[in-house]
Parts: structure tokens; C-alpha cells; sequence
């Protein structure tokens, strides 16, 4: 049986094109198509929704620009994916509360989770770019842990 | 095309003339030829695969040798081999007489005969007949030595689906579509020159730039295939003259298995590596939340008990007091009173079906999330530790290969070093060749990619475009015809696949002890044998071997229309006898029996050259309803016996002498046992 959206009406999820080449890598294509290493993901929505997570835990957001590629709201449904679109921008800003998730304001939260999912798919463009020749799921199962922060940093003495 | 009778004169080691007629009619279809080592099975074969193709098979040696030996001592240069063969009666049954001749050095002549009432007639285009009714391509599926079944590779390569695509008739379909697909690109052309639309033109210029590298791309990368398996079969024939000599046996044996271990190692890694992309892939994002979700987790029950989650009162409420303009209390609300914007504004907070879906959808999701932070670690860390285990294994089987090899290398003797050398400089040549495969094919994705995209982009410019009623037709007729062979043939091919795997899978099934299944993936056409459980068992296994049998069984059965259910083919396929050297030698003697039954069955004519040692009451009871030829053919040996055997063989209760000694010359010949 098909599941109901969540969504009042079928909407479109923008995320820029210039980030097509890491989609393509985590759904384990390269930029013609081709098959190299094994794939994370089916589809983008599976990258999409990585990428925006990722956006939303290290507080990168940006514009997705006017170069951009589309998404169906009614595809992330399809893959189960559809709650992720709320969840993200309810954790990337709390302050948001539970009215962000009221029917007039559901624009506002797609545009929201869009811009966490740009800011994750540049950072995970440049994990990518740093991490040449690693397979992609071997780099985003680095990214799934926050990075442990040293407690004291010291100042270095004056060495002079 | 079935086999009639055969004529050889001082071909290889049969001296002189000899006669030989082959069982052709339905019920009475195999003809069998019994034959120690070095009788002269594989000359025979060779003799009825060089008068049909000017070939031999890859493994016959001296083949500037052709003219028997007693024969050119006594001053003879030439030999000859004539067949004569039938066209199926569907195919309209005329008889044909092909004869080639040759000295040690070159051949001599080649005619194709038709034969009419006894009489023969010349024909001019001899050659493209015998091309037609069994394409050149298509000779090793029929007339093949049997021991090097295990070379047969059912992996899926270009060549072997081109190979299959032929014997089931497909070529001439796919001939077609080129065909039309030129019609198509003329008028493209024709509809760009009548627009004069610079973008259409462009982009028609480029298709046809694409279409004129594809065909030698094509062509290059199934040459590259046929050189890369050629390269194999040798590779594999210098390995099995390496496993023959007592040295170095027990090394090459090792290395053999090493190399198997190390091929399903390597198949296990990759299986479990995609596994583990995709616990990643799954994880990744519920993981990279799961520390926030807990945050929210809190914030939520903190505003649940502030109530400043939505409110205990739903939107249909405010709505129902606003429109009955009557409070639940009993007061009334006239519309533009302070009371009713006060109503209103409740709204804003007021639970809605919509809000409290999301909520529990949003939850719903929070709880998955912990769920998976709690299970990914275990999942990852069990595939992840088997990957490193493997790869643990896979450096000691790479290092134990190296040994082997050292030590294959250090035996002191010339022709142990020879082959070594042989078989390193094939596997380099194999490398090099599927290097440049992989380029070329890399380089027809692109151009195939390319040609595909440029033609959505005719298409959306050339209706913007105000194109001839007339030339619009045309183009719409072609692209409809294009599409109608393209599904048809599909269709069919479909059919084709699904028919040929439940064959297999009887034969498998009827046959095998094991509970072992094929797959057949019916974009590459490879063929996969599978255990119960699902995972894939190696095709040099003995059931392995089964299935190569049963396969190629299956696809004669086929073409032949011979199997239970039938296919309206859209072109005739290949039908043709299968002529086998040594057949079961390479098989599991608890499967000989089985296989001959199979093939007994399955073919429109079968003929065996077989051994005493592979011939045995359970291939005989399979094959003996079906048996109307059988010949001995007789080693005559020129020295004395001294400690050698002299093989016999029972045949209907008589025994029978296959080799002599002390003969004038050697030889060997055909005794026909009645």
C-alpha cells in the first residue's frame, strides 16, 4: 500500500548541480555513468538526505543557486525518506520548535532542509577531494562520528 | 545441416582412403567413434572442422603437418577431406559435397558442391554458403574438444553473447536495426537540410560522426574478446602440459587451487564490500543525527510539559465555535467580536491532523535513529572484520602463488622452464589485451551515451521546428518500426533466456545430486551456477562442467526447435550436429551418464569420438536407442609391442582389438562395428 505524504501537496527539493559528481560517487557511479567502487545509494534521495544530516550537525548551510537539480517530494516518500525533510531542520535549529512543522509553513522547511543538504554536499565534496582514492563508504563512516575535540589546546609557549 | 558421409585421404595419421557415413535420421541420430590416445580422435574432428571452415581447433598441434607421413615417404604431397552434409528439410534439404585440399604448405583447392541425384554441381559462392549455414563464428559451439570444456566460458563476455545472439538467429535482427537506423539517420539529415536549423544540423552531424567510429569500435572490441580468449585457451593448454610433468605436477596443482581460493576470495570481498556501502549508506545519516536527536528528544518532552505543544484542543474545534458563532460554554461569538478574533487566534496553536502527523512521523523517525546507532556498530564491525580477515588471507595466498611460482621456476629442466616462461608471457599478453579492451569498451559506453543523449536533443529541437508533413512521417515511420523490431526481438529474446534457464535447471535438476540452480543474466547472457543457498559455485567444479554441457545442449535443443516448449524464431537459427572429442574424459564419472543422455536428446545429430576408458555401461545404456553409426578406429603401430597394452573393448558381447603392433607402417583406421 502506498504510504500518504506528509506533505499537503507534491513539492519539489532543489540541491545544486555542481555537487553531482559526489552524488554520483555515493550512489557508486562516476561522472559518465559508469560503475566504480560500491554504491551507498540507490538514488540521490539517499545522498540528499546524507548530505543534509551532515549540513545540519556541522551548521553549514548555504544557497542552493539558480544551477540546481530536482527532487519530488513524492520520491523521498517513495524511499522513506520523506520524515528526514522535517526532522533536519527541527535539529539544525531547535529553536524552531514543533511550529515549523505546521502545514503553512512547510515551504519554509524544505527550503531550510535544501539549504543544510547544499552545505553538506560541499562539505562532503571536500572530504571527498581530501580523501582521493579511499572508497566512499570507508570516508562517510569517518564523517558519522563528530570529530573528538582536544578539552585543554595549550597555548604554544614563546619560543623565542 | 546434418553430416552424410565423410571421405579422407592420407589426412593425418589415416593413410590412404577411408570411408565413413554418419547416423542422420531423427530416430537414429548419434554416431560414435571408439578410440584410444593417439588413435586419431582429434584428427578426425579436425579433418570434418578444416573441410568446413579451413580451421582447426585451438588445440591440434603440428598443423603444417597435414599429409600422412607413410603417405609423403612414398612420395604423396596432397591430402584431401570431403563431406558431404544435408540442409535441414525445412531448410529446403539439398545436399551439399564440400572438398578441400592441401600439401604441407598451403592448401590446394576448396569447392562446395550441390549435389543432385548423384550429380554434382559446382557452386561459385561455395564459401558463403557454408558461411551462411554455419557461420564461422559459430563452429566452436558445434564442433568442439570436449577437454577443453572447462575453457568454455559462460562469464558473459561480448563475444559470447555475440556467438549466442547468432546461434539463436538474433544477428540478422540486430543487421536489421542497423540497417534502419541508417534510414533513420538519412532522414534526420533530410529534415535538418529542410529546416536549415543550424542546432539540428549540428547535432545530426555529430550522430553521424558517433555512427561512424561505432561499427570499428564494435568490431575492435570483439576482436580484442576473441584475442583475449584465444589467449586463454593457450594459457590454459600450456597449463595443462605444465600439470603433465611429474615436477612440477603437485606445484602447478597447488598454484591452481591457490589461484581458485584466491578468485573466490576475491568474490566474497566484493560481495561484502557492497554490503557494507550499503550498512553505511543506511546508517550514515541516523548517525550523524543520533547525538541532536537526543537534544530534540528532550526539548520535546520539555515543551510537551510546558504545553506548549499543540494544544489539547484541535483546529476542527475553533472552527466548529466560529461557525456556529456559540462558545462551548453557552456564550455566544458574533462574528468581528473580541471574542471571535480572540477565538480565532487560538487557531494558531490549535492541534491539527496534518501537525500531529508529522509529530509522530517525526518521532517515529527519532526512534529508528536510535534503534539504528544501536545496531550499526555490531552490523559494520561484523563485515568489517571478515573483510580484513579475507584480506589477511588474500596477501598469504598472494605470497604462497609467488613461492610457487619461484619454485616452478628453479626446476632444473629446459621444457619446465620453457612453458613457465610460455605461460608468463601469456598471462602479460591476456593483461595488455584486457587493458585495451577495457579502453575500447570504455570508449563505446561514451559513444553509445552520447549518441542516446544527442538524440532526445534532435528530437525536443526538431519539434520547436515547423519540419515537412511528408519528412516527419518518414522520420515517425522509421522510429515506429525501430521500435516495434527493437521490443519485438526483446520479446523474444526474453523468451529465449527464460526458456534456455528452465532447461537448464530441468537438466540440473534431473541430473546434478546437489541441489545447484543457473542463472542466466539476460544483459551480459553470462551463466551462473548457484548453490541452495543462493551463492555461486565455481564453474571448473564437476558440476560445473554439467553445466557447460547442459547449456550448450540447451541452446542446439533450442535453435533446433527441440526443446518442450517452442519459439517462433523472427530468423531462423543456427541448426547444426555436434561433433565431440573426447567428451566425458573432462566430466565427474557419477555425471558421464547423464550428460550423454542429455546431449543424446537434446541434439538433431551427435557425433562422439570417445575412449574405452570413458566409455562405460552407464553412457552406453544412455546413447544406445539413439546409436546408428560405430566405428573403432584401429591404432596400427609400426614397432613391436614390447611391454606395451593392447586395449580392448566389449561391444555387444564381442571383444574388440583397438591397437596392434608390428605393423609395415603406422596408421590408423576405421572399422565400422555392426
Amino acid at each position: 500500500m502506498r504510504k500518504q505524504s506528509l506533505f499537503s501537496r507534491e513539492r519539489l527539493v532543489y540541491w545544486p548541480e555542481e555537487f553531482s559528481e559526489v552524488v554520483d560517487l555515493l550512489n557508486g557511479r562516476d561522472r559518465e555513468g559508469r560503475t566504480v567502487g560500491s554504491p551507498l545509494y540507490s538514488f540521490n534521495t539517499g545522498a540528499i538526505v546524507l548530505a543534509a544530516s551532515l549540513g545540519a550537525r556541522e551548521k553549514r548551510k548555504r544557497e542552493v543557486g539558480t544551477r540546481r537539480k530536482e527532487i519530488s517530494t513524492a520520491t523521498f516518500l517513495s524511499h522513506e525518506l520523506e520524515p528526514y525533510i522535517f526532522l533536519v531542520p527541527l535539529l539544525g535549529d531547535p529553536a524552531l520548535g514543533t511550529e515549523c512543522l505546521r502545514p503553512e509553513n512547510e515551504e519554509q522547511v524544505i527550503r531550510e532542509f535544501e539549504r543544510y543538504a547544499a552545505g553538506g554536499l560541499e562539505l562532503l565534496a571536500g572530504e571527498m577531494d581530501a580523501s582521493a582514492g579511499k572508497a566512499a563508504d570507508v570516508i562517510v563512516q569517518s564523517l558519522m562520528f563528530p570529530p573528538v575535540r582536544s578539552a585543554g589546546v595549550t597555548d604554544l609557549p614563546n619560543l623565542l | 545441416m546434418r553430416l552424410i558421409s565423410l571421405e579422407l585421404n592420407d589426412f593425418r595419421s589415416f593413410y590412404g582412403p577411408h570411408h565413413l557415413e554418419f547416423a542422420a535420421e531423427d530416430d537414429k541420430r548419434v554416431t560414435i567413434f571408439h578410440g584410444e590416445n593417439g588413435a586419431g580422435k582429434t584428427n578426425l574432428l579436425n579433418a570434418i572442422h578444416w573441410c568446413v571452415t579451413g580451421n582447426f581447433t585451438p588445440r591440434f598441434q603440428d598443423k603444417q603437418l597435414l599429409v600422412n607421413k607413410e603417405a609423403y615417404k612414398r612420395g604423396r604431397r596432397e591430402c584431401f577431406v570431403e563431406l558431404v552434409f544435408r540442409e535441414e528439410d525445412e531448410a529446403g534439404g539439398k545436399v551439399y559435397r564440400v572438398r578441400r585440399s592441401a600439401t604441407n604448405e598451403r592448401q590446394t583447392g576448396f569447392d562446395v558442391f550441390q549435389v543432385i541425384r548423384g550429380n554434382s554441381t559446382v557452386l561459385p559462392k561455395g564459401e558463403s554458403l557454408l558461411r551462411r549455414l554455419l557461420p564461422p563464428g559459430l563452429i566452436s559451439w558445434f564442433f568442439f574438444d570436449a577437454e577443453a570444456i572447462g575453457a568454455l566460458e559462460l562469464s558473459g563476455s561480448e563475444s559470447f553473447k555475440q556467438d549466442l545472439r547468432k546461434t539463436l538467429g538474433f544477428d540478422l535482427v540486430d543487421s536489421l536495426l542497423r540497417d534502419l537506423d541508417t534510414v533513420q539517420t538519412k532522414r534526420r539529415r533530410e529534415v535538418a537540410a529542410q529546416t536549415n536549423d543550424r542546432d539540428l544540423l549540428a547535432i545530426e552531424t555529430d550522430i553521424e560522426n558517433i555512427d561512424r567510429v561505432l561499427p570499428a569500435q564494435y568490431e575492435a572490441a570483439a576482436s580484442l574478446d576473441r584475442e583475449r580468449q584465444k589467449l586463454a585457451s593457450d594459457l590454459e593448454q600450456v597449463r595443462t602440459e605444465l600439470a603433465k610433468k611429474p615436477q612440477a605436477e603437485p606445484l602447478e596443482k597447488r598454484r591452481r587451487a591457490v589461484e581458485g581460493q584466491i578468485v573466490k576470495l576475491d568474490e566474497e570481498k566484493k560481495l561484502l564490500a557492497g554490503k557494507a556501502a550499503q550498512i553505511v549508506g543506511a546508517a550514515a545519516p541516523a548517525l550523524i543525527l543520533l547525538e541532536m536527536t537526543k537534544q530534540l528528544e528532550g526539548t520535546l518532552e520539555e515543551q510537551e510539559v510546558k504545553g506548549s505543544l499543540p494544544s489539547p484542543y484541535s483546529d476542527q474545534l475553533v472552527k466548529d465555535i466560529l461557525s456556529a458563532k456559540l462558545c462551548v460554554c453557552g456564550r455566544p461569538v458574533s462574528e468581528g467580536s473580541a471574542e471571535a478574533h480572540k477565538i480565532h487566534d487560538l487557531m494558531k496553536f490549535a492541534s491539527t491532523g496534518v501537525l500531529n502527523k508529522r509529530i509522530s512521523d517525526v518521532r517515529y523517525l527519532i526512534r529508528d535513529i536510535e534503534r539504528q546507532g544501536r545496531n550499526f556498530p555490531v552490523d559494520i564491525q561484523t563485515v568489517r572484520s571478515r573483510i580484513a580477515a579475507i584480506d589477511t588471507e588474500l596477501g598469504r595466498l598472494e605470497e604462497e602463488l609467488k613461492d610457487l611460482t619461484r619454485e616452478l621456476q628453479g626446476i632444473k629442466m629446459d621444457e619446465i622452464q620453457a612453458l613457465e616462461r610460455q605461460r608468463l608471457s601469456l598471462e602479460r599478453g591476456r593483461e595488455k589485451v584486457l587493458l585495451q579492451a577495457g579502453g575500447i569498451l570504455q570508449q563505446l559506453e561514451s559513444n553509445e551515451r552520447r549518441k542516446k543523449e544527442l538524440k532526445t536533443r534532435y528530437e525536443v529541437t526538431a519539434k520547436k521546428l515547423a519540419v515537412n508533413q511528408r519528412l516527419k512521417k518518414e522520420l515517425d515511420k522509421t522510429t515506429r518500426l525501430i521500435d516495434y523490431v527493437r521490443r519485438s526481438s526483446a520479446a523474444q529474446e526474453q523468451q529465449a533466456l527464460l526458456l534456455l534457464s528452465h532447461e537448464l535447471n530441468m537438466v540440473l535438476d534431473k541430473y546434478l545430486t546437489k541441489h545447484f540452480s543457473a542463472k542466466i543474466d539476460a544483459k551480459t547472457y553470462a551463466v551462473q551456477l548457484l548453490d541452495q543457498e543462493g551463492r555461486k559455485v565455481g564453474q571448473s567444479t564437476g558440476e560445473g562442467q554439467v553445466l557447460k554441457f547442459a547449456f550448450i545442449a540447451a541452446v542446439v535443443a533450442m535453435a533446433a526447435k527441440k526443446t518442450q516448449q517452442k519459439i517462433q524464431w523472427l530468423s531462423e537459427p543456427t541448426v547444426a550436429p555436434l561433433v565431440l572429442d573426447a567428451p566425458f574424459s573432462a566430466l565427474d564419472p557419477e555425471y558421464q551418464g547423464s550428460v550423454a543422455r542429455n546431449l543424446a536428446a537434446q541434439t538433431t545429430q551427435l557425433v562422439l569420438m570417445i575412449s574405452s576408458a570413458a566409455w562405460g555401461e552407464k553412457v552406453e545404456s544412455a546413447v544406445k536407442s539413439y546409436v546408428g553409426k560405430r566405428y573403432l578406429i584401429v591404432s596400427k603401430e609400426a614397432g613391436p609391442q614390447g611391454d606395451k597394452p593392447i586395449k580392448r573393448l566389449m561391444i555387444k558381447g564381442k571383444e574388440h582389438v583397438l591397437n596392434e603392433y608390428d605393423k609395415p607402417y603406422a596408421e590408423s583406421i576405421f572399422e565400422e562395428v555392426l
